[in-house]
């Protein structure tokens, strides 16, 4: 019964009433304890005329000589059916392009305290890149890693679609200092890699 | 609201131990490949990650009190957890050694959930105390393994007696409420909603359709659906409980999972709310679903 009435106030608080809504939130923070969730709100704050069609992350890995090895990257958009979502796919995009896209407003990211939980979830993912080497003959983890990310937009209205922006990661593999990958708008998406770039720039924010 | 609590049918609660055991089943089933990269010690947030960094957690704070398996540096023993957890799973789902089964599955199950959340889309949230529910009503009794091996002590129960406890119910249905409640309540407002483009968004996004195809043309007739789902789930907290509104208004929602399952792929989400929803049917319907396999079999549907 008193579940059942825990579950009764954390709904109807969601009606507005206020004297409601601060039972309910008593309700609420009492089953948050229990790691229960009366509820979701899903696909809320719908775009409006422009619709992300296809969001595209890519993950290279660069060596202390140079070599750069392609650690993820999906056919973009994709062109065959999907009967199982790919773990991999998934991680990728609830870690990454939510950042890039939906929590940071797709802003060219600067990590800083206000997004630190963001910050903190985007360095492990570099930092499980960065040590992810397999090779048989690797005595080192990786030097650096790039998270390259762009998405196509659909306008419907006029059927328009729009490749942009095209979002630069750059993370530093350290062994022991852990900083959170630095992100900035491409304006030349096609252009070589700079091999000689800095990848660990300064001015980043710490997690 | 002694009649509310009263003892009633709970054939929709079996139905559920068959569903939510065979979606863990396969949803953890699905991650067999990648166990290392999003569980393991060297994976993303693992222990070897706190190691270098205790700034690299990605648990989230809701989970954090049960994030067990981050302090564990043996890829064999998640491994090992990992297996018992398909193993359970799947015992729970045939009602074998049933309630131990469905315990070791859900405690592991919020375990590996809370070890990254980001491997799954937001279904386990809510199919943790779905499951819950499920457990706390008698669910071993009936359509099970264990019913079947203990026949000849205890005769098989006839399928219209399968009556248990009403508040795990009761429990299934309010929450059920509350989640339409949040999610379709939080859309009223919301333009892409208003003008009925959300499922062609679902079926158009990259990252949930399932088919590679260009909806876009049929975006008016898709508006339909849009619509009714913008209808539908609001109101479900209210018009599920009218006795005459209350099954037409579930088969409804059923039919609009079963689409978006069919067209989106967005983990278990439609499985865990199809499940759930069976508690609004009259059990009539149900009994008749459960005897279907004795009639197929030309056998008495007394029991199964």
């Amino acid at each position: 019964m008193v579940a059942w009435m825990l579950l009764l106030m954390a709904g109807i608080s969601l009606s507005g009433d206020p004297l409601l809504g601060s039972f309910g939130a008593t309700a609420r923070d009492t089953l948050a304890r229990l790691t229960v969730r009366p509820g979701m709100a899903l696909f809320k704050n719908s775009v409006g005329e422009d619709k992300v069609e296809a969001h595209c992350t890519s993950v290279t890995a660069v060596t202390a000589d140079g070599r750069r090895d392609s650690l993820y990257a999906p056919e973009c958009p994709r062109s065959h059916f999907l009967w199982r979502t790919d773990p991999q796919d998934q991680l990728m995009q609830r870690i990454a392009q939510n950042t890039l896209t939906r929590d940071l407003r797709g802003e060219p990211v600067v990590l800083t305290a206000e997004s630190a939980f963001h910050a903190r979830r985007f360095a492990a993912l570099a930092d499980y890149y960065c040590h992810s080497r397999s090779d048989a003959d690797a005595h080192s983890d990786y030097a650096k890693v790039e998270i390259r990310h762009h998405r196509l937009t659909r306008n419907i209205q006029t059927g328009e679609m729009v490749d942009r922006p095209h979002v630069l990661c750059r993370f530093a593999c350290r062994a022991n200092e852990v900083r959170a990958p630095r992100c900035e708008l491409e304006t030349d998406p096609g252009a070589a890699p700079e091999a000689d770039r800095e990848a660990n720039p300064e001015g980043m924010e710490r997690p | 609201m002694d009649r509310f609590f009263a003892p009633r049918s709970i054939h929709a609660l079996v139905a559920c131990r068959i569903i939510f055991g065979l979606a863990l089943f396969f949803s953890y089933l699905n991650r067999v490949g990648d166990v290392s990269m999003l569980f393991g010690p060297d994976g993303i947030g693992g222990a070897s990650a706190l190691a270098r960094s205790p700034g690299l957690s990605i648990t989230r704070a809701l989970e954090a009190p049960i994030d067990l398996l981050t302090r564990i540096d043996s890829i064999e023993v998640i491994w090992l957890l990992y297996g018992t957890l398909l193993v359970s799973s799947l015992c729970f789902a045939v009602g074998l050694r049933t309630r131990t089964m469905g315990v070791i599955a859900l405690v592991l199950h919020a375990l590996f959930h809370a070890r990254n959340g980001y491997a799954f889309y937001g279904w386990p949230i809510m199919f943790k105390p779905f499951m819950v529910y499920v457990l706390l009503a008698p669910v071993h009794r009936f359509g099970s393994l264990d019913a079947w091996l203990a026949r000849a002590r205890q005769p098989l129960v006839p399928i219209a007696d399968w009556v248990g406890p009403a508040y795990p119910v009761r429990l299934m249905q309010v929450h059920l409420c509350c989640m339409y409640a949040e999610a379709g309540w939080s859309r009223l407002t919301d333009p892409g909603w208003l003008r009925g483009e959300m499922v062609y968004l679902a079926l158009q996004d990259d990252r949930y359709r399932r088919l590679a195809v260009d909806w876009t043309p049929l975006l008016p007739l898709l508006r339909v659906p849009g619509w009714i789902a913008f209808v539908a789930e609001p109101l479900a907290p209210l018009l599920l409980w009218l006795p005459g509104i209350g099954p037409a208004w579930a088969v409804l929602l059923l039919l609009l999972h079963m689409g978006l399952e069919v067209g989106a792929n967005i983990g278990m989400w439609q499985y865990t709310m199809m499940g759930a929803l069976l508690v609004f049917l009259p059990p009539s319907w149900l009994e008749w679903v459960f005897e279907l396999p004795s009639r197929l079999f030309r056998r008495t549907p007394a029991a199964v």
